[in-house]
């Protein structure tokens, strides 16, 4: 059986899903479906011990898009329909009735952002603050209430339609707001944390992006499909160069490291620190390492230059600077230490 | 008096003109077109019902026809040629397709069985361990005073059993996934793999004959 601790997490939104339709008393071939895709998930969870087998049967069978398949036509077929009547003649009422529905729509989708909002904000516990400076929902918000607003200011609902297309309004509240403030976040993260200077190129260059594609759509919001691809096509531009990047500051982080483990087991307290103390003879590792090390940064060296054509010398000779095809500057000046 | 009729028509007009002359959306215009011709045919809203039949499901047939060439297209330009897979099939199967509902069944059925293919396109048992092959070298070619060799020597074994142990487990646990997946070391080639790996064609070529060498 997979402990409940793993299993649990994976089938609780389903029995959740399950719960909520029976609860309603819904009925039918799609209800049936459901159970019985569920009831093949729990057996599954009690037959099996190996999580990963269990996971991937799970996958493999598509069990969780055929229950979501299932409950989505579920829903549909049972969508209240308020006071519209598909079925009558198309007056006032109905069209009233009919706009209604739409608008409704929409402030269930208010009420569920601020709700899915709070719920996380209770889950982070003392980092709820951090939730307000990550979902800045408002800018979403604000776009979905114009478009209640316009609904509620005495229109038909065809009218609605119309005007809602012709203004695509209904674009508006996609959240592309809500996009450039994430695509910001996410490059002054990347500039707070100064590890690689292609991570900050390459969100500068998605900014740039969206604004370009802002400018160039007539209605002043990019296709977010359009820009996906286009953050994509400047990543996979990048991927060689920042790769390199990183790559070679590892193996020069790994030669200098290793100079100053060697350095260091020449010293007399070598055998009381780590790791050499957690050997099973301290004074055996020392030495180990004191005639070894020299070896292996010969050959590590060999590595770097046919890596990356850099000779390790070159790079740290004192007043030597070293530059990639992005500023990683390294300078040795002994005693004070060595800076990127 | 309302005359929704017209108010219908005319937002239908808007609807088709969303999408007319868009050279992305070739099947989605001509659907929405199609659905706008069905309503301006109509002289009494209550027709709309029977000329509108299955036209609406058309249009979202079209649409899915349209995103998922314009993604096609995306990962052909970028070589991604197993994520291609995916919207390649849809494509190819959307026409059949008369209904949103069963259409989007065949999707999500087609992005699992996609999912799955980009999950077992990799060689992370190789290029995951290529620090271990560098530090392998190490120990095997490094000049060092022979009483220290057999550690040495040893040192190089556990990485070697590493290597084959690192390869055994992800073949066994790929294949819970998709029996008999096997680590296909000339996938490194491939634009999409390759240009993950920043080092000359001759390291890469000397490393994959290391791993073949160490694994078999």
């Amino acid at each position: 059986m997979i402990d409940t601790m793993y299993s649990d997490p994976m089938l609780d939104t389903f029995r959740n899903m399950m719960k909520e339709v029976d609860d309603k008393g819904y009925t039918g071939e799609n209800v049936d479906a459901m159970r019985e895709t569920l009831n093949l998930m729990e057996k599954y969870a009690a037959e099996m011990n190996d999580f990963m087998e269990f996971s991937a049967k799970l996958t493999t069978e598509n069990l969780f898009g055929k229950f979501s398949d299932k409950y989505s036509r579920v829903l549909a077929a049972n969508a209240k329909l308020g006071g519209y009547d598909p079925n009558a003649p198309y007056d006032e009422k109905n069209d009233q009735a009919l706009l209604k529905l739409m608008l409704d729509a929409l402030k269930d989708a208010i009420k569920r952002l601020r709700d899915s909002k709070k719920e996380t904000k209770a889950l982070m516990g003392d980092r709820a603050g951090d939730v307000d400076v990550l979902f800045k929902e408002q800018a979403i918000v604000d776009n979905i209430q114009k478009l209640i607003d316009l609904g509620e200011s005495g229109l038909s609902a065809p009218e609605y339609l119309r005007i809602q297309t012709e203004k695509n309004l209904d674009k508006a509240m996609q959240g592309n707001v809500v996009t450039r403030d994430g695509l910001v976040y996410t490059h002054n993260f990347n500039k707070a944390l100064a590890s690689s200077p292609y991570l900050i190129e390459k969100s500068e260059k998605h900014i740039q992006l969206f604004d370009a594609m802002t400018a160039a759509s007539p209605i002043g919001i990019p296709d977010i499909s359009k820009f996906n691809f286009g953050c994509e096509k400047i990543d996979v531009s990048l991927v060689t160069e920042a790769m390199r990047w990183d790559k070679t500051k590892d193996a020069i982080e790994q030669i200098i490291g290793d100079l100053f483990t060697w350095a260091l087991a020449h010293t007399s307290i070598a055998p009381t620190l780590e790791p050499w103390s957690l050997a099973k003879s301290p004074a055996r590792a020392v030495a180990f390492d004191k005639d070894c090390y020299p070896g292996f940064i010969q050959i590590r060296e060999d590595i770097l230059k046919r890596n990356f054509d850099l000779s390790f010398h070159e790079i740290i000779k004192p007043g030597a600077r070293m530059e990639c095809k992005k500023p990683m500057v390294l300078v040795f000046t002994g005693n004070d230490g060595v800076y990127y | 008096m309302r005359n929704y009729l017209e108010e219908y028509k005319a937002y239908y007009r808007v609807r088709a003109k969303r999408y007319a002359g868009d050279p992305d959306f070739p099947f989605t215009a001509e659907a929405e077109q199609n659905l706008c011709d069905a309503m301006l045919g109509c002289n009494e809203l209550i027709e709309f019902k029977q000329r509108l039949g299955n036209l609406n499901d058309l249009c979202g047939v079209a649409y899915t026809k349209d995103t998922y060439a314009l993604r096609l297209k995306h990962y052909r330009e970028i070589e991604e040629t197993i994520r291609a897979l995916g919207p390649e099939r849809i494509i190819n199967k959307a026409g059949q397709f008369n209904n949103v509902f069963d259409l989007m069944t065949m999707i999500g059925e087609e992005e699992n069985i996609n999912s799955r293919e980009i999950s077992m396109d990799h060689i992370s048992p190789f290029d995951g361990n290529w620090f271990l092959l560098e530090r392998l070298e190490v120990y095997e070619r490094a000049e060092i005073p022979s009483k220290w060799q057999p550690d040495v020597k040893e040192m190089a074994s556990e990485i070697k059993k590493s290597l084959s142990e690192s390869l055994r487990s992800t073949e066994a646990d790929m294949q819970k996934w998709e029996p008999g997946w096997k680590l296909k070391l000339p996938l490194a080639w491939e634009t999409r793999h390759r240009r993950k790996l920043p080092y000359p064609d001759a390291e890469l070529k000397r490393r994959i004959g290391e791993f073949e060498k160490t694994t078999k």
